[in-house]
């Protein structure tokens, strides 16, 4: 793939996780009223809730938001569909990239490609896509489908990835001409049959819908995946006493060196700060008081200040942090009042601005159609 | 009676007293509007200085306004499952290019706040319980103004796009969704007060599913269900099912014989006559002054009709290049290499009788000494009102006063302006004949649809 303008540098990237009360399991019952507590799940409160996080995130100037997807119960209220609560909140922001999450491993590829091509047109170039495999058969059960093998999900995972890929690719930039002359509203030299065949499945093409803003909206994986993505994230969590900084170490430089320099690697952070007066450590032993947390990644807690300058020392071994903060409105509020206008002060990071596309913020280049070389 | 616990706590529509009749909605006597946002065909004319783009965000989002300044009940989304060929090729004379429904509806919601949002989602190539809570997740995101437009696509060229291909047959197609359905209305209503998932499963000839319902229910419920199937048994499909039919019945005879013959398959169905509203598709051509009128009308015909248009339209018949021929010349003398239209043009080019049917369009032809484009234009006026918006206005009271229909779902034939007249003119003709509101009388779908609970929500008692 040819990128038609050069990538950039990008500044130090911070993204946010925008997941209902919170990361914490109790986050839900700890929750100010608002939107934030289990019994407002799915309500206009939470919807309202969901808005007013992404637009601090925004105001704050994280890079991105991320939206989980969650397709199977846990002890907590469902979530709305990831691609359609991104949706929601584009034309309500302009510069903050929004990145659902997607379990594609029984979905249809060629309506997920669809899914994030809306997505971006609808956020003028502000999509990712996060995808991942989760093996557990129960998602096999929720579409009827035989249950892939563990060892089988990775690959299949490429496929659907390669499969949106193509399909992004299949009408040219130019390709609705409007040629009153000829009477053509596109040119079908311009758009093409991806013709994708799977291990499990094809798909013939066309995309339903034309090239979206960004070309190809950014793709997120797992580290060590072998689907073509731009970015990986990375769990690394800490030993007991160990600090952040020396426990992601070997797992970025492996991310860096399983995905190439092009990909971005980025850190996933859970984060518990002080606030409002109440110590970091006392609240999050609140929170655990009425439900466990177990790390599935490095976890902070601490002041602003900690924080801050965590994030410095990870801006020389990580390309940006994922923070996923233990309550949304109470951590998200911290972090954009002490963390990031000093990080912004220093030039470490560098937020994005409106009419900034995701690729943009990333320095990743806008990629032509695979198809254009082809075709000509 | 099993008592279910609801989890919200305000009813935004109305509930059927004892017999069964249920207050608000459209008055009596009246009509609603809907706008379907079409996205393919060429009833939509793109070659024009006022032809806005068919795919940026904005264009959905003016058309939505627009539509909800007008006090209209519902923005309609299609769905595109496969890009339209021609005689081997992509057809690349009408508009296309469609987004996603549901992702599109559900940015549409952050910038609207009654108007319904229809996505039209088949049930073949889609996976009952992830459409099920796609189509939930619009409906909490709207506060309950989601619906979904049940649509039975079963042909193997869409099939070459998905996993299953082309597994469904056409005599299957109703049952099939029916089970789709069933697993969705499961989906809706397993979530229960105070308990976070209810565990979904369904054993059928179709699916063997098992899931959960992680979802509350919104403030209407359940998303309303439109249908447009038109075959009989399509028409029982939705008799049984739906609570909205998109109907392609626009004629006032022709409505009052289709509206007929619905309320007595609902009621045949066990249904009270008047749980399934009619819409059907319409287009209006408002002109400024009676003599503006004809030459209007003309246009736009001439626009959406281009030369090249008329011989692809005849060409879809005969199966044959006919690029030979001049749109203002005769039909072809040569008959028809195909037997039976095929599936790449859509819907309305679907297992057309080729022989049969050329024999009626040269017969029409000759009559009315039609050239091949002004054939192919009477073809695709059949649909269509035009006047001053006053003269539209008086053509619309006996569709309300004789309930023909409920409302009517215009396809602008300009994008994104195509509703400002009909906005600014019609409707406010419409309000001074006392056949269209003045406000909308909820802010659900359901409740502005005058309709009842969904189905499997009857006959439960209301709790505060």
């Amino acid at each position: 793939m040819t990128a038609s303008s050069p990538p950039g540098t990008p500044g130090f990237l911070l993204l946010v996780a925008i997941d209902a009360a919170g990361a914490h399991p109790a986050a839900w019952a700890e929750g100010r009223p608002g939107g934030h507590r289990a019994d407002e799940q799915g309500t206009s409160g939470a919807v309202a809730a969901l808005v007013r996080a992404v637009r601090a995130a925004e105001r704050a100037g994280f890079t991105a938001a991320t939206f989980t997807d969650q397709l199977l119960p846990k002890d907590a209220p469902g979530v709305l569909d990831a691609v359609l609560r991104a949706a929601h909140v584009a034309p309500l922001t302009g510069a903050i990239g929004l990145i659902p999450a997607v379990q594609a491993l029984y979905a249809e590829p060629f309506h997920l490609a669809t899914q994030v091509a809306s997505l971006d047109t609808a956020s003028h170039g502000r999509a990712g896509w996060i995808v991942s495999a989760d093996p557990d058969p129960r998602l096999a059960a929720l579409y009827g489908r035989p249950a892939l093998p563990a060892a089988e999900a990775d690959g299949e995972l490429a496929d659907i990835v390669a499969a949106a890929r193509r399909l992004w690719d299949t009408w040219e930039d130019d390709a609705v001409i409007r040629e009153s002359a000829t009477g053509r509203y596109y040119d079908r030299t311009k758009v093409h049959y991806a013709d994708f065949v799977g291990t499990r499945f094809l798909v013939k093409g066309p995309a339903i819908v034309p090239r979206s803003p960004q070309g190809q909206p950014v793709v997120f994986g797992p580290a060590g995946t072998s689907a073509e993505v731009d970015a990986v994230l990375v769990d690394a969590p800490a030993a007991p006493g160990e600090p952040i900084v020396a426990a992601a170490a070997e797992p970025l430089a492996r991310a860096r060196a399983n995905h190439g320099a092009g990909v971005r690697v980025i850190l996933d952070v859970e984060v518990v700060l002080d606030a409002a007066g109440v110590r970091a450590a006392d609240r999050l032993a609140a929170l655990d008081r009425r439900a466990g947390w177990a790390a599935k990644t490095a976890r902070y807690v601490g002041d602003a200040a900690g924080l801050e300058a965590l994030l410095g020392q990870l801006a020389s071994i990580a390309d940006g942090v994922r923070i996923a903060p233990a309550q949304t409105d109470v951590d998200l509020e911290e972090i954009g009042r002490a963390v990031l206008p000093p990080l912004r002060q220093a030039g470490i990071v560098t937020s994005p601005r409106a009419g900034d596309t995701l690729r943009d913020s990333l320095g990743l280049g806008r990629p032509e159609s695979r198809y254009l070389e082809v075709a000509r | 009676m099993r008592v279910f616990e609801t989890d919200h706590t305000r009813r935004a529509f109305p509930l059927a007293d004892d017999h069964g009749h249920t207050p608000g909605g459209a008055s009596h006597g009246t009509i609603q509007f809907g706008v379907f946002f079409q996205g393919v065909n060429s009833s939509t004319i793109w070659n024009t200085p006022a032809s806005g783009s068919q795919t940026d965000f904005e264009s959905f989002r003016r058309v939505a306004q627009t539509a909800e300044r007008g006090l209209f009940t519902a923005f309609f989304l299609g769905e595109g499952l496969r890009l339209r060929e021609h005689l081997g090729h992509l057809h690349e004379l009408d508009v296309a290019g469609r987004p996603d429904a549901l992702t599109q509806l559900a940015a549409l919601a952050a910038l609207t706040h009654t108007i319904g949002l229809v996505a039209t989602q088949n049930a073949t190539y889609n996976d009952p319980i992830d459409l099920a809570r796609r189509l939930q997740s619009l409906d909490l995101l709207s506060d309950g103004r989601a619906a979904w437009n049940v649509v039975t696509t079963d042909n193997a060229w869409t099939g070459e796009n998905f996993r299953r291909g082309g597994y469904l047959d056409h005599a299957d197609r109703y049952t099939h969704a029916a089970d789709v359905i069933a697993i969705a209305r499961q989906v809706w209503d397993a979530r229960q007060a105070g308990r976070p998932a209810a565990r979904v499963h369904y054993d059928t000839k179709y699916y063997s599913v098992d899931g959960v319902g992680t979802l509350p229910r919104s403030r209407q419920e359940h998303p309303v269900l439109f249908q447009a199937g038109d075959s009989a048994e399509g028409r029982d499909f939705g008799a049984a099912n739906a609570e909205v039919i998109f109907s392609a019945h626009s004629g006032l005879d022709d409505a009052l014989e289709f509206a007929a013959d619905m309320r007595r398959r609902t009621v045949a169905a066990g249904r009270p006559d008047d749980d399934l509203k009619i819409f059907p598709g319409q287009e209006f051509i408002v002109a400024d002054t009676e003599s503006e009128v004809a030459d209007k009308v003309r246009w736009v015909r001439e626009h959406q009709i281009t030369p090249q248009t008329a011989i692809a339209f005849v060409e879809a018949l005969w199966g044959t290049d006919l690029s030979g021929y001049d749109p203002d010349g005769p039909l072809p003398a040569t008959d028809p290499v195909v037997q039976v239209t095929g599936e790449t043009r859509g819907a309305g080019f679907r297992a057309a009788q080729a022989a049969q049917t050329a024999a009626k369009w040269r017969a029409l032809a000759e009559e009315h000494k039609f050239s091949i484009r002004e054939l192919v234009i009477h073809l695709n006026s059949r649909r269509g009102i035009a006047g001053t918006a006053e003269g539209i206005a008086d053509q619309l009271v006996p569709y309300a006063t004789q309930h023909a229909v409920d409302g009517f779902n215009i396809t602008p034939w300009l994008i994104p302006s195509g509703l400002d007249d009909i906005v600014n003119k019609l409707v406010p003709a419409l309000q001074e004949r006392g056949i269209y509101w003045s406000e909308y009388p909820s802010d659900t779908l359901r409740g502005n649809l005058g309709l009842r609970p969904p189905l499997t929500r009857r006959g439960e008692p209301a709790r505060p």
